[in-house]
C-alpha cells in the first residue's frame, strides 16, 4: 500500500476538478 | 534569518495518537511515507488546499473526496486521522503532522533529527566533530541537516526536535547590548 505525491496529486485533483470556481482564488491580496 | 517555527500543540497530539496505531502495527515506515506524500502532494497544488481550506466546501464533502481517492491506496489509521483533521477543522495542520510524526518515529527508533545553522558552511571536521559530540550527548543516531545563514554573523545555532542550543555571535552581541543598557542601580546609589 505505497502511493507517491504525484499520483495523490492527481486522483485528488481529478476529483476536485467539479469545485472549480469555489478553488479560484484571487492571485493578489490577503484574506483577513 | 534563521527561524524557528512554532508548532501548533494539536500537531503533537494527533502525531502521537497515529504513532501509538504505527506501533502496534509495526507500520511507522508506511505510514510516514503516506502521510508525507499527502503533505507533499498538497504542498505542489494550491487548487488542493484551497479545497481542503475553503470554508465554502461542506467538511462532509471534503471527507467524500479523501475516502474516495485514498482508499485501499493509504493505511485506514491514516485516512481515518485525515478526516478527523478535516472533522476538527484543523486541515491547516495536515503537513505539520505529518512532520511532526516522522520526527517522533525517528525518536522512537533512536534517531534525531538535527538542523544545524552556521554563519559560514562547516568544514567536514568540524561537521563530524559536533555530529559526533551530539551522540555522545544524546546517545541516538544523529541526522544532521544544515543551512549557512550570514545573518548570525558567527558561531551556529542547533535545533533538536523543540530545543535550540543558540551560540551564534548574533546572539551573544545582543545579551551584551541588553547587559549595556540594563539599570545599573549599584552604582548610581554610590553616585
Amino acid at each position: 500500500m505505497k502511493m507517491n505525491a504525484d499520483e495523490i496529486t492527481s486522483v485528488l485533483k481529478k476529483e476536485i476538478e467539479g469545485y472549480g470556481s469555489q478553488l479560484t482564488v484571487a492571485e493578489d491580496g490577503t484574506v483577513l | 534569518m534563521a527561524q524557528v517555527t512554532k508548532r501548533h500543540p494539536a500537531s503533537n497530539t494527533y502525531a502521537r495518537a497515529l504513532l501509538e496505531i504505527a506501533q502496534e502495527a509495526e507500520a511507522g515506515d508506511a505510514f510516514a511515507d503516506q502521510l508525507s506524500a499527502f503533505a507533499a502532494a498538497l504542498g505542489s497544488d494550491r487548487q488542493m488546499r484551497v479545497f481542503f481550506e475553503s470554508p465554502k466546501i461542506p467538511c462532509e464533502e471534503k471527507k467524500k473526496v479523501l475516502k474516495t481517492c485514498l482508499t485501499g491506496k493509504v493505511s485506514p489509521p491514516v485516512l481515518n486521522l485525515l478526516q478527523i483533521l478535516l472533522d476538527k477543522g484543523r486541515q491547516g495542520l495536515f503537513s505539520e503532522v505529518a512532520e511532526v510524526f516522522g520526527e517522533l518515529l525517528d525518536e522512537a527508533r533512536g534517531r534525531l533529527q538535527v538542523s544545524i545553522a552556521s554563519a559560514k558552511p562547516l568544514s567536514d571536521g568540524a561537521r563530524d566533530n559536533l555530529v559526533a559530540l551530539l551522540k555522545e550527548r544524546t546517545g541516538g543516531e544523529i541526522i544532521a541537516s544544515e543551512t549557512v545563514d550570514a545573518d548570525l554573523l558567527g558561531g551556529m545555532t542547533v535545533r533538536i526536535g523543540d530545543t535550540v542550543i543558540d551560540g551564534s555571535l548574533r546572539t551573544k552581541l545582543k545579551h551584551v547590548g541588553e547587559a549595556m543598557s540594563a539599570p545599573r542601580l549599584g552604582r548610581n546609589l554610590l553616585g
